[in-house]
């Protein structure tokens, strides 16, 4: 018999074996997805069970057998999903429950010492949940994470927990004088500004680069405290757009009458994206002064500010 | 020499030929195969080692809300009169902080615009057009008085490239996601579509995500209500088709920064781009690939960092064709398309310059669409002639097919397995059970049947014909 024909039967024999492995790996995957479909209405029961002997532990140290032969991960999920619903004192005692019972501990360690992946499914895990050492193990995370991913995970979760470091230290744990600002760190910033102006204000007024600067101006205007706008009117005039950008982005969330003295003249910013922009905070604060300096910006070299121009002359005239 | 021998040499010159051919398409489907492994193998450990987006829109939401950037949806449309009003409802319920809806009426021949104006209460406005790339006329522009964030073009009719180019010109957000409007986007695919630019430091570009068809589902009110296997064996083909293109070629590619086409059924793109490269091309029945191919182009010519990347967990639900006429010109205006994109960026060939896309991506582009298919039949057909000519035994024939069928069955399993462990959309053990037997049917016949259109399209490309065939889709199941 030539060669090619025991090569060919070789070959043959190859594709019976793979015919019925694949056929086996088939009907695992088959039997595994249908054995999942089954124990859906035993998972949903589970965690009914485990969420009233929780409930009931907690008002009045009830016995929970489910909840004892539980795993940690069921156990967890169900805490997860009643802290979503609870607020206050209640939201209180579960965190502390889930903290006693150790429910955490894996999360914690994961935090620490796993690679990213693991370590921001271990962040989300801590900060849907929260408390005291979930927020110590994220800031620490923030601290120290190698990847910046990672970080900014941990940021982002902080700052749902309300429990973000002063804007000094985040600039320095997100490694914010090299890395290129994005829309993430833009909100993180504004979450800050809930502490109050102080920091921010402090922040806005050393000699930073202009896009952290602009950070904290444009985070000012999320501090609904109207003793900003002095701050605000000096960014106008910066030599940098984005500050001046971001000046008027905050002046138009604190919507406060009296900025309009420093954003009129800025619709003949020589940049065309400040002067967009100051169009449309004439019509977000109402500036009814503004209506005809804008009409003469319909003919502007920049379609941008004639767009933004034609879109506000229609809204500023159809204000009484 | 006598004659006798004369012709015996002709024929072992045949042969030999014949033989030489098949090794060299032999070496051109074994390439495409190491090829497909390769990319299975790297996306399932991209899947196992990525960091997931966030699992619910209730987390995306929270997370987002504040700090979106403005979306511009960008929806051509032509003759929809009877799914219009349902497309752009659904739009407009996306799950999404600052949208507005871009409906350009490619000069339907039907009710199509009338019915928008109806129902969404359209009045003519005046809006400046910030970029003039289209090259037909716009014969109005409409707002609605009902929902600020919905704008109609209406415009003579010049095609699906020429109508999102106009719709490009109006959009006014940072960001502009094209779709065909009669394609669904799950309620969450604009948030998760607009995630990875929140973080983004300016170097993403254009981000795609995973085409899904809906035959068999039930859709009502412009979503997906119901996940359900479709009944037909061509659709099921498809569906491994798309599992396969998208699960595991896509997310390779994008890890490797050679994702080169982003379907034109959904995309997000910065606009900024698509307008400084000059938007769609109309000469092209392939505008989805190479408006990706020409942002490569332009960003390593001009020396600038960037990416373009994919999110499987995005999901646009599509018809796909239910006929074989449907599929042929589909696949054939893909082929073409292909074909059209090579030729056009051809320059950048096997050029140091353009990097992995010249070097790798475009290579693989032109195994994969130009010596591909008929490399592949070819082998098909050699085999069997081979054999009647006595060069060969049956027993080799059977090896060839059994190797060809093995292969194909394997990449399409582990490439539902990959699906079942990583996203599981598939909606019941029966339909995973009916997909594997799929994967095993589609090398019996679909195959080679969409080898044979994609030479068809080969042809097309060849007569430069330039036409549109229509996809014979059957329509959304509704409730």
């Amino acid at each position: 018999m030539p060669i090619a024909d025991h090569v060919a039967r070789i070959a043959v024999l190859i594709c019976v074996f793979g015919a019925l492995f694949m056929a086996a790996a088939l009907l695992f995957i088959v039997m595994r997805r249908d054995r999942l479909e089954k124990g859906r209405r035993s998972r949903a029961d589970l965690m009914l069970a485990l969420t009233r002997e929780i409930m009931g532990h907690l008002q009045d140290g009830e016995a929970r057998p489910v909840f004892t032969r539980a795993k940690v991960r069921d156990k967890l999920k169900a805490v997860s999903r009643m802290i979503q619903l609870v607020r206050g004192e209640d939201q209180a005692r579960l965190i502390a429950f889930a903290e006693r019972e150790g429910l955490l501990d894996d999360a914690m360690r994961a935090v620490k010492k796993a690679g990213p992946r693991e370590q921001v499914e271990a962040i989300r895990l801590l900060g849907s949940v929260g408390g005291e050492r979930a927020v110590e193990t994220l800031r620490e995370a923030l601290h120290r994470a190698k990847s910046l991913e990672v970080r900014l995970e941990a940021a982002g979760w902080l700052a749902r927990l309300d429990a973000l470091p002063d804007p000094r230290s985040l600039i320095s744990d997100l490694a914010l004088e090299e890395q290129q600002i994005t829309p993430l760190h833009r909100a993180l910033f504004s979450l800050l500004a809930r502490n109050g102006p102080e920091q921010l204000v402090a922040l806005a007024g050393m000699p930073l680069r202009p896009a952290i600067k602009a950070l904290a101006v444009e985070a000012l205007g999320w501090t609904e405290d109207y003793s900003t706008l002095r701050i605000l009117a000096e960014a106008s005039t910066d030599p940098n757009p984005p500050v001046r950008l971001a000046s008027i982005n905050a002046a138009a969330r604190l919507g406060h009458p009296d900025s309009a003295r420093w954003i009129l003249p800025m619709l003949n910013d020589p940049v065309p994206p400040v002067r967009s922009r100051a169009i449309t905070a004439c019509v977000s604060i109402g500036i009814a002064e503004g209506l005809e300096p804008i009409r003469a910006l319909r003919a502007d070299p920049s379609p941008w500010v004639r767009l933004r121009a034609q879109q506000a002359e229609q809204l500023l005239a159809a204000t009484p | 020499m006598t004659g006798q021998a004369l012709l015996n040499m002709l024929s072992d010159i045949g042969v030999t030929t014949l033989i030489a051919i098949g090794l060299l398409c032999f070496l051109v489907v074994t390439i495409r195969n190491l090829v497909s492994t390769i990319q299975l193998i790297l996306a399932a450990r991209i899947f196992a080692t990525r960091i997931r987006p966030a699992r619910r829109s209730y987390d995306l939401w929270t997370r987002y809300a504040d700090l979106a950037l403005p979306v511009s949806v960008i929806a051509p449309c032509f003759n929809e009169e009877l799914s219009i009003a349902d497309s752009v409802r659904a739009l407009l319920a996306l799950e999404y902080p600052d949208h507005e809806v871009i409906l350009v009426n490619d000069g339907s021949s039907d009710g199509t615009l009338q019915t928008v104006i109806d129902e969404f209460d359209m009045r003519p406005i005046e809006r400046e057009q910030l970029a003039d790339l289209q090259r037909t006329r716009i014969l109005g522009v409409y707002g609605s008085a009902r929902y600020p964030n919905l704008i109609l073009i209406d415009k003579q009719n010049g095609r699906k490239a020429d109508a999102v180019n106009a719709g490009l010109g109006f959009a006014a957000a940072p960001l502009v996601c094209v779709i065909d409007a009669d394609s669904i986007i799950e309620p969450d695919g604009l948030l998760r579509a607009a995630e990875p630019f929140m973080a983004d430091d300016g170097r993403l570009m254009a981000v795609g995500g995973a085409i899904r068809i809906a035959n068999g589902s039930i859709v009502n009110g412009g979503h997906v209500r119901e996940i359900r296997l479709p009944g037909q064996w061509l659709a099921r083909f498809q569906i491994l088709e798309y599992l396969r293109a998208f699960l595991t070629a896509r997310m390779a590619n994008a890890r490797l920064g050679m994702l080169m086409l982003i379907s034109g059924a959904f995309g997000m793109f910065r606009r900024a781009v698509l307008v400084d490269i000059g938007g769609y091309r109309h000469d092209t029945v392939g505008e989805d690939l190479e408006i990706v191919t020409r942002i490569h182009r332009r960003m390593r010519e001009e020396g600038r960092p960037y990416r373009v990347d994919f999110l499987p967990e995005i999901i646009c639900w599509t018809d796909a064709p239910a006929t074989w006429t449907g599929l042929r010109n589909q696949r054939a205006r893909w082929q073409q398309g292909a074909l059209e994109t090579i030729g056009r960026h051809s320059p950048m060939l096997l050029r140091p310059r353009y990097g992995r896309i010249g070097m790798v991506g475009l290579p693989l582009l032109i195994i994969e669409d130009v010596l591909g298919p008929p490399c592949e039949l070819f082998g098909y057909l050699l085999i069997p002639i081979l054999y009647f000519m006595g060069v060969e035994s049956g027993i080799v024939v059977l090896a060839f097919f059994s190797l060809t069928v093995l292969f194909g069955t394997a990449l399409s399993l582990a490439t539902l397995a990959l699906e079942e462990v990583q996203l599981r959309r598939t909606p019941k053990a029966k339909d995973l059970l009916m997909l594997g037997i799929a994967a095993i049917v589609e090398n019996l016949g679909y195959r080679q049947a969409n080898l044979a259109f994609r030479l068809y399209g080969v042809w097309r490309f060849v007569k430069k014909d330039v036409r549109w065939a229509s996809a014979g889709r059957a329509g959304f199941t509704r409730a």
